[in-house]
């Protein structure tokens, strides 16, 4: 089942009981044709990027600026979760993923891989980034239970990216 | 900095002290087991701490105040006790904290401490919220005993736990990589555990005292690939204490002080390293 495209709506409109995983990681898409990414935070002196943002630069000090980024990335590596972490239910994919656009061999982002059967993940699969339901919030998680609504926390993702037909 | 030594230590058995595999004992009554240990084998009486430093990460509010004060071990004036939170290091964090108060000068005797009950989270599969409210598998069956399933955190709490990480997920990965990059196999991560057993089944106070084959660990279940059940620490309950002096007290009570050369505290590495690097 293919996972809930927040990035295909336009700007995004989070519904009732909806949670953002964290103000100001991430860009929405302003037209369909456009892609969702990450806000990281670049130093303005020395270059490195960092994510999530930070205030001031780990490397020198000096102040950061916005950095939107990583629509595309590589798995660098990844595990299969087995069991049920409050929200998600087991089995899913997380992984590290990078970006071989931006040379930082040091910069690895940890995601949820949506999409992918758990016998596919390999190190270096390509993915892309997608915005969407991560995880049901704590009290959601026990709600379900009950097949009552749950919150749900919104955050970013990553897919295979679909060979060309 | 002066000469700090220690003069005396106490740890109770390791293990899930929740009524079914050992007997049921609180945060407090584990610390209060190792604090007399340690001050029965330093042979200090009650009166002579000055102060005390407690790791604990899951313990209530004031749990070092409780423990001592359980003990009897707070002065009619007041003691002073600081707790420390620090993840797996808080009792070290405290044990730092009280070496480098004595190294000072601040004080002459003291004590450090750590206690945790594991088996009392979320998720532990034995915790104060029923299993059947956390869904399936959290609860984790083990071949032997109970062992613990993904620590639970709220929302808000942890930013990677938002997206939906835990922490064995995360060695899981660096575990992932290495053998990707030097060619580790499964049998040679699983020969780790079946050494690790084989010592803790001559060690009295370990919480798993039996030898497993390597058979065993390769066929118990998997839980982040490539991690076996076998291969993780277990969610684990205990308590630790030492009693550290200064040089001219520690000589009161002591003809063989045993000396800290060193002890540091440090935050993870910013970037980087979490695996080892693709060159």
């Amino acid at each position: 089942m293919a996972e809930e495209e927040y990035g295909k709506y336009g700007k995004l409109k989070l519904k009732e009981g909806e949670l953002l995983v964290r103000k100001g990681v991430l860009k929405f898409p302003a037209s369909p044709e456009d892609r969702p990414l990450l806000i990281g935070g670049k130093c303005k002196l020395c270059g490195d990027i960092s994510f999530p943002p930070r205030h001031f630069c780990p490397m020198c000090g000096a102040e950061t600026e916005e950095f939107p980024f990583g629509s595309f990335a590589e798995v660098v590596t990844y595990t299969v979760v087995r069991q049920d972490t409050m929200g998600i239910k087991a089995p899913y994919i997380m992984a590290m993923v990078n970006f071989p656009d931006l040379n930082d061999p040091e910069l690895a982002v940890i995601t949820q891989i949506a999409d992918c059967p758990i016998e596919d993940i390999r190190i270096g699969m390509k993915v892309e980034l997608i915005i969407g339901k991560v995880r049901s919030t704590m009290m959601g998680a026990m709600m379900e239970r009950f097949g009552m609504p749950s919150d749900s926390i919104i955050g970013y993702k990553y897919r295979p990216i679909k060979e060309a037909n | 900095m002066r000469k700090v030594y220690i003069i005396g230590a106490g740890m109770t058995r390791f293990g899930k002290y929740d009524g079914r595999h050992l007997p049921w004992k609180s945060t407090y009554e584990l610390g209060e087991e190792a604090c007399l240990m340690a001050m029965s084998e330093a042979g200090v009486e009650p009166g002579k701490i000055q102060a005390a430093y407690c790791g604990t990460v899951q313990g209530a509010a004031n749990c070092g105040q409780t423990i001592l004060d359980e003990l009897g071990l707070c002065s009619p004036k007041g003691m002073t006790v600081y707790n420390h939170e620090n993840a797996c290091a808080s009792s070290l964090t405290a044990f730092s904290q009280a070496w480098t108060d004595v190294g000072n000068g601040v004080y002459d005797l003291v004590m450090a401490l750590g206690a945790e009950k594991m088996t009392a989270l979320m998720g532990s599969g034995l915790g104060p919220v029923p299993k059947m409210l956390l869904g399936g598998s959290s609860g984790g069956e083990g071949g032997i005993g109970i062992v613990g399933g993904a620590l639970q955190v709220p929302e808000g709490k942890m930013f990677l736990a938002d997206v939906g990480m835990n922490f064995l997920a995360f060695f899981a990965m660096m575990t992932k990589r290495h053998m990707y990059e030097f060619g580790t196999t499964e049998e040679q991560l699983a020969m780790v555990s079946v050494k690790n057993h084989k010592h803790g089944a001559m060690n009295p106070y370990a919480s798993y005292q039996r030898e497993v084959t390597l058979e065993e660990v390769l066929n118990s279940p998997v839980l982040c690939d490539p991690v076996h059940l076998l291969e993780i620490c277990p969610n684990t309950d205990g308590g630790s204490a030492v009693i550290l002096a200064s040089e001219d007290v520690a000589r009161r009570y002591t003809t063989k002080p045993v000396e800290i050369r060193a002890c540091d505290v440090s935050g993870a590495l910013y970037k980087g390293k979490v695996y080892p690097n693709p060159s």
